[in-house]
């Protein structure tokens, strides 16, 4: 049975057998109840008399003056930071601007690019990077590229495949500038250019210019999307490698729609 | 033989504890003379102090049923809410008295604010800033004012939220460029199984290995034992590691100059992911898991089960939701489409915490020792010191670790 057994210096415990002090009802080590049987089921719960009135906080509210105030201070520090960090404008060449002799030696060759799927063709100096029957593509420094694609026109003009494209692969660029005369090769077509912060719930957030041309043809429509690092110091256009943008901007001219002769 | 079936095993209460020398639980309640009748717990079935709730196991007394049993109506953090009600301060600051959570609740609501205000006039300093420390400043407090460190607030802030600053810090310095150079390369190029599976899921589980970090060496204090300890030191310490990564990955917005390009509605959904979103997931995650590790201290805690208190479950939500947000950021064009996943997979998240929280504080009351008349930091009722509230419900080690809620435990 679990009766408890008193003693004179205390009560054990039935279920336990733990020692506790005179008076006490209930087991200090396991709780349960001495000298009680078995009680009756609940019914109607006691009032339990209030003890005092609470406090919203602990009182201590310098710590909350020092939390808002190490958060204050942090975000002054981030806006100067801001401030401090911009980039300062390039310096503009003053006229006549010299530029500095051509460094570079004599371009070999080009080579030809077909595509199989729509017939375009272009020509280019660099091994690409992806070469498939409708889109060549070139990597930069393992992150930016530069290439061209194409697919049906489908009654689109060039600006509406341009914002599409925009709208489908890069929803959060924002329109920066609209460039006039654009086109791919010898063919008039529409192009802009976007700002574009890759800012994700990972990795560290990177601020680029995104170029889209797109030219239509035939019921073709040929598109050039550059994606680069923003650089202040070359205004802003995407250059995904200085070195190498000198043999890659001549691709562009020599896009050529299938069926037209190379000019 | 008749008689209460066999009582649960209890781990014996130190020999400093008061209660070894006060007067019993029921003796004198309520600031009157009535001493209060003891009832059987439909439940457990011990005898126990007459109540709206068992003082012991926590089953709510006056629906003598199963639900009653789980009592899904009275959150074991905060009885006053439901268990899948949907709220950020009683989930993540669960040792915090209600009346206490107003002005965490305010702060949540101001922080919340102000990251859409910074966010929509693109101020990019103040907007970072404030994305990075203003939960953790908020958590900082709520530790200050519940006092989870006990004695120890230096040891427990420099190994939490300290450690976890500077692994977030380094962790950003060296994978974040390379996380970037994997996205745009799926933007421009589609994605590949190498740039998706390395920065979707294998560097956000590295970084959920890492955020455990702090947690991981608080457990050797062997005094700190309670399931919610586990819990505050897990998210404390991912807090630090979100404020470090943050601080670093956004660093070269600063580079923009003072106002950011970015359109406003977008610059203000990505402050509101990296201020609000990406802490509450991190913290949620990496407090699930060291709740559920501390739940299994000693042998008493084995005796929890269930999926809610599971570590192999809380392991496994962690996996998934780290490796799908990760999959999610590294494959989505457009912000809004990815902010709308972080939010749900947060609020999910919040959810599932909630349920674990209650089920581990029932798991663990059995451990808990019964000691004198108390005042209960909730309901603030002199009530007989048990692990749960006769009065109100609420778990005593749900009770901040000050005042009454320091003396319910017994002082160490």
């Amino acid at each position: 049975m679990n009766t408890p057994a008193a003693t004179g210096a205390g009560v054990y415990c039935g279920f336990c057998g733990s020692k506790n002090p005179p008076g006490t009802r209930f087991c200090g080590s396991c709780g349960r109840p001495l000298g009680v049987g078995a009680a009756a089921p609940a019914t109607t719960p006691p009032r339990y008399g209030p003890a005092t009135t609470p406090r919203l906080i602990s009182g201590r509210l310098w710590i909350w003056f020092l939390g808002g105030g190490t958060a204050l201070f942090l975000i002054v520090v981030m806006a100067a930071l801001g401030v401090l960090l911009s980039p300062t404008p390039p310096a503009l060449c003053r006229e006549p601007c010299n530029p500095p002799p051509p460094t570079s030696p004599a371009l070999p060759p080009p080579m030809q690019y077909t595509s199989a799927a729509y017939g375009y063709s272009l020509e280019y100096y660099l091994a690409p990077t992806v070469q498939d029957s409708k889109t060549i593509r070139w990597v930069f420094n393992g992150t930016w590229s530069y290439g061209f694609t194409a697919e049906p026109a489908q009654g689109r003009s060039a600006q509406q495949v341009a914002e599409q494209i925009k709208q489908s692969q890069f929803s959060d660029a924002a329109f920066v500038f609209q460039i006039p005369a654009a086109g791919l090769g010898y063919n008039a077509g529409y192009g802009a250019v976007y700002d574009l912060t890759i800012s994700g719930g990972t990795g560290q957030t990177a601020h680029a210019r995104l170029l889209l041309i797109v030219s239509v043809k035939k019921g073709l429509a040929i598109e050039m999307i550059a994606l680069g690092p923003y650089q202040q110091q070359t205004g802003g256009h995407p250059n995904p490698a200085a070195t190498k943008l000198p043999r890659m901007s001549g691709v562009v001219n020599s896009v050529v729609f299938p069926g037209d002769a190379p000019e | 033989m008749s008689g209460p079936p066999p009582a649960k095993r209890r781990r014996p209460r130190s020999a400093e504890e008061p209660g070894d020398v006060a007067p019993p639980p029921s003796a004198r309640v309520g600031g009157g003379d009535a001493e209060v009748d003891l009832v059987t717990c439909f439940n457990c079935g011990r005898s126990v102090p007459s109540g709206e709730y068992c003082g012991s196991c926590g089953a709510h007394l006056v629906s003598q049923s199963t639900s009653g049993a789980r009592r899904q109506h009275a959150f074991a953090a905060d009885p006053g809410e439901h268990v899948l009600h949907l709220t950020f301060v009683s989930t993540l600051l669960p040792h915090l008295p209600h009346r206490s959570s107003l002005p965490f609740r305010i702060g949540f609501l101001v922080l919340g604010g102000l990251l859409v205000a910074l966010g929509l006039v693109r101020l990019t300093g103040p907007a970072i800033a404030l994305a990075s420390v203003g939960v953790l400043v908020l958590y900082l407090l709520y530790l200050y004012e519940v006092e989870v460190y006990e004695d120890e607030p230096i040891l427990v802030l420099a190994v939490t939220v300290l450690l976890g600053l500077i692994l977030g810090a380094a962790w950003a310095y060296f994978t974040g460029p390379s996380i970037t150079q994997d996205r745009i390369l799926n933007i421009t190029l589609g994605p590949s199984a190498a740039t998706v599976f390395v920065p979707g899921v294998l560097l956000p589980l590295l970084a959920q290995l890492l955020m455990l970090a702090g947690a991981t060496v608080m457990y050797t204090r062997r005094h700190f034992d309670e399931t919610l300890d586990g819990f505050s030191f897990g998210a404390a310490c991912a807090l630090g590691f979100t404020f470090g990564s943050t601080l670093v990955d956004l660093f070269p917005e600063l580079q923009q100059g003072p106002f950011s390009n970015t359109p406003a509605v977008t610059n203000a959904l990505q402050i509101v992911q990296h201020g609000l979103l990406i802490p509450v997931i991190n913290a949620s995650t990496t407090g699930l898991i060291a709740g559920a590790l501390w739940l299994r201290r000693g042998k008493v805690r084995a005796e929890a089960r269930g999926l809610p208190t599971s570590l192999a479950v809380a392991i496994a939500v962690a996996v998934l939701v780290q490796a799908g947000r990760g999959v999610t950021s590294v494959l989505a064009t457009s912000t809004l489409t990815e902010v709308l996943v972080y939010a749900v997979v947060a609020l999910a998240l919040l959810v599932w915490v909630r349920v674990a929280l209650h089920h581990m504080l029932l798991a663990e009351a059995v451990e808990v020792p019964v000691g004198p008349p108390t005042e209960c930091s909730h309901c603030h009722r002199i009530v007989p010191r048990m692990a749960f509230c006769p009065n109100c419900g609420i778990a005593t080690r749900a009770t901040p670790k000050t005042g009454a809620g320091r003396m319910a435990r017994g002082v160490r």
